[in-house]
């Protein structure tokens, strides 16, 4: 039961970061290409908003999961060897692990995965998604905890 | 089933019969990543490796020894030596134009010289082009050169991959189509010299990695383009115009995400033809020889990721028809262009690179 609750949990945490980093990307994009001179539309908006949903699947949720899977082992581990508040290593696992990994892929491919991690402010939403992610990973776990 | 039997045999017949219009000989083999290739006046082949080696092909034969005195290339990435053309007057002036890409990992840029081809070695060696500002990353060099009939000198400068936004603004070289004069300076009629906010170096921008370019024998200048996942691009280049890079794409980025979910805006031009999906166009040449009848007019696009060249048939602007050639192959062509013999000649991608020859089977 506890296991299933934790697995619940992971998915929901990776499906609450994963919708946010994907939604504010979109934003981030369109307000690019407004700056080129093109207005775009509150449907227009909408449709480009739920395109990359979907589009980013293959590569985002992946390395959304993938990150999270090893973040958590990490927060876990330093719970148990160094002590504190469990919620508060994976709050700071959260938040860290994903800006963490965008580096990490554009120190491999030379390149930034995503528009939106070219900036600061940009690595900032993805940092506080991670931590949103996680802060739904460590409410929907608790009862583990207790 | 008896008409699918016949629709069978009919294709069967069709390629059999196309395989049998030519035949591709190796040339030479042994090549690091060859890029570009030109072709000398007595015959032989001046061939570009984008691990920074220049080397010549005499007598049918791969010259041990680079040609000597290249300047420092940076080679990371897509980065590397790129592409080389002849000035129209190298039988009497043994000038040569090189592109590659300079500087370091954190800060690299596309390059140009001149510099003149002497026993093997590269003499009075002048940059005449280093594009700007400086990125950070190793990809999106452009790094094509033609030269127009007015004898001034087309750059292609890609749009460094994480600055695609800069292809959009005047102020910077990235995704431009560059003109200069031979001497690097920069040509009194360009589109935007007289403007306080523009490169005066810029003829054309909204470009991301333009590997081919060509000037046809109408003069028309031909250019493609790199997408992202998909979009791929044939263009029709005029001066001063903007090919839309990033504002509008058909291509969507590698993450799965949208670039723009717009193809077309006022004030931006249409590609002839994109690619859906991508066929990683590099290489560029128009036929107009009569070895290959069939082929005059027609212009040719190696593709990387397709492992094939297309043939486009050409009629007023427009592509008419598209064949998918040389795919019996299986290798990524990063060049094709027509000698001086009117036989086509293609380079593979690869750590063991070739320079092949297309010729007719009889």
């Amino acid at each position: 039961m506890k296991f299933t609750k934790s697995i619940l949990a992971f998915i929901a945490a990776v499906a609450v970061a994963y919708l946010l980093i994907s939604i504010m990307g979109t934003q981030f994009v369109l307000a690019d290409v407004e700056t080129y001179g093109l207005v775009v539309s509150l449907t227009d908006r909408l449709a480009a908003t739920l395109h990359d949903i979907y589009g980013l699947v293959p590569v985002l949720l992946i390395l959304v999961s993938t990150t999270f899977f090893i973040a958590f082992i990490i927060a876990s581990i330093c719970k148990q060897f160094i002590g504190g508040q469990r919620r508060y290593w994976f709050l700071v696992a959260g938040f860290v692990s994903l800006p963490v990994t965008m580096k990490l892929v554009k120190l491999a491919m030379g390149v930034t995965p995503f528009a939106m991690a070219g900036t600061a402010f940009g690595l900032l939403l993805i940092a506080l998604s991670g931590l949103a992610g996680s802060w739904v990973y460590v409410r929907l776990s608790q009862v583990q905890e207790n | 089933m008896k008409t699918i039997g016949r629709v069978c045999l009919f294709l069967f017949l069709v390629n059999t019969g196309y395989a049998a219009d030519y035949t591709i000989e190796t040339v030479v083999d042994g090549l690091s990543y060859p890029w570009a290739i030109a072709f000398l006046p007595d015959g032989d082949m001046l061939v570009t490796e984008r691990p920074g080696r220049l080397r010549l092909i005499s007598g049918g034969k791969l010259r041990v020894q680079p040609i000597d005195n290249l300047p420092d290339v940076f080679v990371g990435g897509q980065g590397g030596l790129f592409d080389i053309i002849l000035d129209s007057d190298f039988a009497s002036n043994q000038r040569l134009y090189l592109s590659f890409a300079s500087g370091a990992k954190d800060a690299n840029a596309t390059q140009v010289i001149s510099a003149r081809l002497e026993q093997n070695k590269l003499v009075d060696i002048t940059t005449i082009f280093t594009a700007s500002p400086s990125k950070d990353t190793p990809h999106h060099f452009g790094g094509r050169l033609a030269l127009l009939p007015d004898q001034t000198l087309l750059v292609t400068v890609g749009e460094g991959f994480d600055y695609r936004k800069k292809a959009q603004l005047l102020d910077n070289h990235f995704g431009k189509l560059i003109r200069i004069n031979k001497d690097g300076t920069v040509p009194e009629d360009n589109p935007f010299v007289d403007r306080d906010d523009a490169l005066p170096e810029i003829w054309t921008y909204g470009h991301r990695n333009q590997q081919g370019l060509l000037v046809s024998a109408d003069g028309t200048v031909w250019l493609h383009d790199h997408g992202p996942r998909g979009g791929d691009e044939l263009n029709n280049i005029k001066p001063g115009k903007n090919y839309g890079w990033p504002a509008i794409t058909y291509g969507v980025d590698y993450s799965g995400a949208y670039v723009s979910p717009y193809t077309e805006a006022d004030g931006m031009e249409q590609p002839v033809t994109y690619w859906v999906p991508s066929i990683a166009p590099s290489g560029f040449c128009e036929y107009t020889a009569n070895v290959f009848p069939d082929w005059k007019g027609n212009l040719f696009v190696a593709a990387l990721a397709e492992r094939s060249v297309r043939r486009l048939v050409m009629g007023n602007g427009a592509v008419l028809s598209q064949e998918t050639m040389f795919t019996e192959l299986n290798q990524r062509i990063r060049e094709v262009r027509e000698g001086p013999d009117g036989h086509l000649y293609l380079l593979t991608d690869s750590d063991e690179g070739q320079v092949l020859r297309v010729s007719p089977a009889n």
